[in-house]
This record gives structure tokens, sequence and C-alpha cells, in this order.
């Protein structure tokens, strides 16, 4: 009885994984920098808005605007290697 | 962008201490290396026979983490550098930012103050200058409360000594005031 409750319930990580079907990632995905760029649309309006010193938001404009892309791009790539 | 009166002079802006927001920064690098360093011990647990291309799967997980962290790290900065003190001749404007979308901007007029106490507490804030300066003033109104301010002595003194000299050119207009000869009729 208990083996087969074992057999029933346990279950392995890499099963799961498997069954996620990529188009679900890319979804997943679309959303997150879907999201991200709605926070940083708010980000960049606030800043400019309200700065005071003009020579750090733009800095820190660029910073933000280079990381984010970058791991939208990261995020795509391991997702591109994932599917081939 | 904040807007004075016509006749109103900007005496200093008060901010946080960087190290307020670096230490908060170094608490999110901590949180975004600790997957990392977990992996290898946790791999044989999570995927004890996983084919390669489930090293992809997790590094897409890990880079969404990692946008998530990204996003919340320059909301944080959003938060330091938005929220600031400025003092003028006439009075202190307390400009509160929360979160992303909550703004509160208060401010006090001089003659209003009553004390100014300054807390520098512990060896971190002696140490690189940090601390929070309470302005409790007259009636019921809220105390004012720099809070992690840079150079908290310095702060203190200025809001002080502008303190001062508001209340006397109030009395120097009274005196003014009374000394006028009445017009006979």
């Amino acid at each position: 009885m208990s083996m087969l409750n074992e057999a029933q319930f346990s279950f392995s990580l890499n099963e799961i994984l498997a069954k996620i079907p990529v188009s679900a990632l890319w979804i997943a995905l679309s959303v997150f920098v879907g999201l991200s760029l709605i926070l940083g649309a708010a980000l960049l309006y606030h800043w400019n808005k309200y700065k005071l010193h003009s020579p750090n938001t733009d800095m820190t404009r660029i910073v933000y605007l280079l990381g984010i892309f970058l791991l939208i791009a990261l995020c795509a790539t391991s997702l591109v290697f994932f599917n081939a | 962008m904040l807007e004075l009166d016509q006749n109103e002079v900007l005496i200093k802006v008060f901010r946080k201490h960087i190290f307020h927001f670096l230490t908060q920064a170094c608490g999110l690098i901590i949180v975004a290396i600790l997957p990392l360093m977990a992996y290898p011990f946790t791999e044989a647990f999570l995927f004890p026979d996983s084919p390669a291309k489930l090293g992809y799967l997790s590094l897409f997980i890990y880079f969404m983490y990692l946008m998530v962290l990204w996003n919340i790290g320059f909301i944080m900065w959003t938060d330091y550098y938005l929220d600031m003190w400025i003092l003028t001749d006439k009075r202190l404007i307390d400009v509160e930012q929360k979160g992303l979308f909550s703004r509160e901007v208060s401010s006090l007029r001089l003659d209003r103050i009553q004390d100014i106490k300054l807390q520098v507490s512990g060896f971190v804030q002696t140490f690189v200058g940090m601390g929070s300066v309470y302005v409790q003033t007259a009636g019921s109104e809220k105390e004012f409360i720099i809070r992690n301010a840079k150079h908290p002595e310095q702060a203190k003194d200025l809001i002080l000594a502008a303190h001062n000299k508001q209340m006397e050119a109030t009395k120097t207009v009274r005196v003014e005031t009374t000394n006028t000869p009445s017009i006979p009729s």
C-alpha cells in the first residue's frame, strides 16, 4: 500500500520541467518583459518629472535601460538554446 | 518639480545618506548571488538525471529572477533619490516618496518650529556621518523627521539658524509696526 502511495505521489522536477511547453515559457517571458517595460516607463517618468540634478538622472536612466535590455536578451537567448 | 514662492530663497536640500541606499543594495546583491551559490549543492537533488538542456531553463528562470531584482533595486533607488527635505528662508519642505505611485509633500513654516533634536545612534552612523533630525512643531502638527540624513549636524545648525533669522525678522517687523507714528486725524 505504502509502495503504491509513493509511486502515486512521488514526482521528479525533471519531469515537471520537461512537461512545460516552450510556448508557455515565451508567453511568461513576454509578460515579464511587458511588466518590466511598464515599470521602467513609470521610473523614467518619475526621474524626469522630479529631477533636481540631471547628470545623475541621465546616468541612472542609461544604466537601468542597459541592464533591463541585457537581461531580456539573456532570457531570450537561454530560451532559444533550451528550445534548440 | 517643486516650485518655491517668488521671494523665497533656497538655503539647502537635504537627502538621505547614500550609505542607507548602499546597505539595501548590498542586501539585494546577496539575494541575487544566493541562487548561484546554492545551485551546485542543490543540483544533485533537483535534477538527479537531468539532460544538459535543463541547464538553459535554469538560466532562463535565473535571468527572470534577476530582472525582478533589477527593478526592485531601481525602485529602491527612486525612493532614495526622491526623498528630500528642502530648507528655504521661510519653510522646511518634506518630500516623501512612498513606493512608485505615492508621494507626500508637506511644509512647515520656520516660525512654527519649537525644538530640534539630533540623533546619531551606533558605531556605523557615527562613522559614516549619518543621523536623524527631529523637528518638533508648535501645536498638534506632525513631527518632521529627516531620517538617515547626510551630515545631520549641519542640517540641524542650518535649520536652527534659519529659524532664528526668521524669528528675528518677525520681531523686527513688529517693532517697526509699533513705532510707526500714527497720523493725527
